[in-house]
């Protein structure tokens, strides 16, 4: 709990905890900062589960549950807390989306959507092996870090 | 009715249901019924890159149906040669056409011309990808020869790694019940996410590198091209090469009822010599795209039903 006044204290919105460390700016990138709120970003705080761990909060803005579980594919552990006059109100669990949209780059060079000004869209191929399909060339990817936009 | 107006990008968005359908309208087709069968419409044939046996097997049932066609046969004489997107070109002609076929060097090209058109797109191939009405002809092939796709033993033989038309009819093949053999160099085998398919569709497949020794067992040997440039190694090439040849020095290997189709064009894989062998169906195969393009036109306009 130190930790985490380090970072700022919330009344209400979202907290995103246990990100690994030095992941928050992917996972924001991510998620988006789309919030005329207070947004606060921890990174290399110590964990005794991770060693060191990021969090991210959004104050007054609860993210909904597509947009959290996006981060499946970046920070599978993370946990959310919804906040709601200092108490936490929904401990969410993150479940792999089915449809990525516009989160992710297509690796095949000739695939339409690097050639053209368009939104990407991959679809879940196998979940345990985070598998996609590009809905475009058809290709199949593991996604790691280096797909986000 | 069903089928009026849909797009027709990849065998993945469709079902055993329409392939029925499909083949046996398209014997319908052949016997002679339904033409005319787009009479009055537009038809606008974009290939946006060279082809011969496509194009002109689509020209022929275009024809057939009594539909009009406009188009163009290279990229070079299209707007795309100005520098306009592929999504203007279709958004423009969109506005002259009922149906659109399209043939691009890109992948997904077709996919995004059918999301930008009102009118339905047929994939008449997109770079490696899907090139899906070459499926049905070859499905219609073996289905008019063999009476029906169920239960026959089919080898699919020679790139099966990079080679799409084996992509898609291994992936139209598992809506029926069939035993694969799959017979290439162990550098071209099926890829993993392929065999991931067949497994969940529970199709039996076999792996092997020589068609002789199961040739006996097979009702349909479907070849296709391996490509030297596939081969880092030229010497490599030549050792495997040879091996994927039908020549008169195996073909007996093959049951006197196996029929040996290929999408064309070939090189060495089928000697000359095999042509006139009564197994020898690929140019018959490449005859029946017309009548099965024929019959996905007169669908999709919704006057086949």
């Amino acid at each position: 709990m130190k930790d985490i006044y380090k970072v700022y204290r919330i009344e209400n919105g979202t907290v995103i905890d246990h990100l690994p460390g030095g992941s928050a700016i992917n996972v924001l990138k991510i998620i988006g900062t789309n919030s005329k709120d207070f947004i606060a970003i921890g990174m290399n705080l110590d964990s005794s589960k991770l060693g060191k761990k990021d969090l991210i909060k959004y104050e007054n803005k609860i993210l909904a549950k597509d947009e959290t579980d996006k981060l499946a594919l970046l920070a599978p552990g993370a946990t959310i807390n919804i906040i709601k006059d200092s108490k936490v109100v929904e401990k969410r669990k993150i479940s792999i989306p089915t449809i990525l949209r516009n989160l992710i780059k297509c690796k095949n060079p000739n695939c339409i959507c690097n050639k053209e000004e368009m939104e990407t869209e991959f679809y879940l191929v196998d979940e345990n092996k985070k598998q996609y399909r590009c809905k475009y060339c058809e290709r199949e990817y593991l996604i790691t870090d280096d797909f986000v936009l | 009715m069903k089928y009026k107006g849909m797009d027709v990008i990849s065998l993945r968005d469709l079902d055993r249901d329409f392939l029925d359908f499909l083949l046996k309208k398209t014997k319908e087709v052949k016997e002679g019924k339904w033409q005319n069968s787009c009479k009055g419409m537009i038809v606008a044939s974009l290939f946006f890159e060279p082809s011969t046996r496509t194009k002109l097997s689509f020209d022929t049932a275009i024809a057939m149906t009594g539909a009009s066609m406009i188009g163009f046969s290279s990229a070079a004489t299209s707007s795309t040669a100005k520098g306009e997107s592929l999504s203007d070109t279709i958004k423009t002609i969109d506005q002259y056409a009922n149906i659109i076929v399209m043939r691009h060097s890109i992948e997904g090209a077709a996919r995004r011309a059918a999301e930008v058109a009102n009118a339905p797109v047929i994939n008449a191939g997109d770079g490696a990808n899907q090139h899906p009405t070459q499926t049905f002809l070859d499905l219609f092939t073996i289905y008019e020869l063999k009476g029906g796709i169920e239960n026959l033993k089919i080898g699919l033989m020679g790139d099966l790694r990079f080679g799409r038309t084996i992509h898609s009819l291994a992936m139209a093949l598992s809506y029926y019940n069939v035993e694969l053999y799959l017979i290439s160099p162990s550098i071209l085998q099926l890829p993993s996410y392929y065999i991931d398919y067949l497994d969940s569709k529970k199709i039996k497949y076999h792996i092997t590198e020589d068609f002789t020794q199961i040739g006996k067992e097979l009702d349909v040997l479907y070849c296709t091209r391996i490509q030297r440039e596939r081969f880092a190694d030229p010497v490599e090439y030549e050792k495997v090469a040879g091996s994927y040849e039908i020549s008169t020095k195996n073909i007996d290997s093959l049951s006197k009822d196996t029929i040996i189709l290929h999408p064309l064009p070939r090189v060495n894989e089928i000697h000359s010599s095999i042509d006139t062998d009564p197994r020898a169906k690929y140019f018959y195969q490449a005859k029946n795209g017309v009548y099965t393009r024929a019959a996905l036109l007169g669908i999709i306009a919704g006057n086949i039903n």
